[in-house]
């Protein structure tokens, strides 16, 4: 494989959608309630994106977490 | 073999970044159009008086000598209450109210100003002239004898996300055109 394709397994997929949904819903929230603290609409788009590029950081690289289950093939009858 | 590349995982972050952004813009939103402020005034704006005489203004829509009129008026006016966590900038607004043989309606912003603070929406003015090289107040018949005016105070709410909404105060009493004499050139 390319490295720079930065594939990863079927389960490192799985574990990578659930960590980009979990993620951004959480960066909504935890934006939307602090920009309501601080009485600032700006705010929430502002902390929403930061978040979201922490996010991305996680998710976006393939990194070593996402290639432990490579897939295993049956053995070639003899 | 479907693999899952970086420019897919790309892809698929964008998608959801921008779904969820636009959820977050549309609550901001909504909750500024559920919990829409009002501000309830009386007698925000006492005029002492309104008063025309003949000008030139070479950086009006007409270049010609025609009456133009200013207004002396007093305002004790509390916006503060329209200031939320959505509000960018509150634009204030006094319009002059009258009619007349030809036009039924007759409507003209004599003066105006933007708020950009809940501090500065604590208006409290005496003798304040209108503007009139902002708004040269003109009638389009040329004629301000006989007629009197009623002047509001209005609104506009600019909010950062969201739709704009509007506001006025009572209306004061109405106040007639008085000449100025003067020297004609």
């Amino acid at each position: 494989m390319n490295y720079l394709e930065g594939t990863i397994d079927f389960a490192g997929q799985l574990r990578c959608q659930k960590y980009m949904n979990y993620g951004l819903c959480t960066s909504a929230v935890i934006s939307y309630i602090y920009g309501y603290l601080v009485q600032d609409s700006y705010c929430v788009i502002k902390l929403f994106l930061i978040l979201a590029s922490l996010v991305a950081l996680v998710c976006l690289p393939a990194w070593s977490m996402y290639n432990k289950n490579p897939l295993k093939f049956q053995k070639k009858k003899e | 073999m479907i693999v899952d590349t970086f420019t897919n995982r790309g892809s698929t972050f964008f998608s959801k970044l921008s779904t969820v952004l636009f959820f977050l813009c549309a609550v901001i939103t909504f909750q500024g159009v559920i919990q829409r402020r009002e501000v309830e005034l009386d007698t925000p704006v006492y005029v002492h008086y309104a008063k025309y005489r003949s000008a030139r203004f070479y950086h009006a829509f007409r270049n010609v000598r025609q009456q133009y009129a200013q207004v002396k008026f007093n305002m004790d006016a509390d916006l503060s209450e329209l200031w939320d966590w959505n509000t960018k900038h509150v634009v204030v607004y006094l319009v002059a109210s009258y009619s007349t043989e030809k036009h039924e309606k007759n409507q003209v912003v004599v003066w105006d100003k933007i708020l950009s603070s809940p501090e500065e929406s604590k208006m409290f003015m005496k003798d304040t002239l209108s503007n009139i090289q902002a708004h040269p107040f003109n009638e389009y018949s040329n004629q301000f004898e006989g007629k009197n005016a009623t002047y509001t105070l209005h609104w506009t709410v600019s909010p950062k996300m969201g739709f704009l909404s509007w506001g006025a105060g009572p209306g004061s009493y109405e106040i007639p055109f008085h000449k100025i004499i003067t020297q004609p050139k």
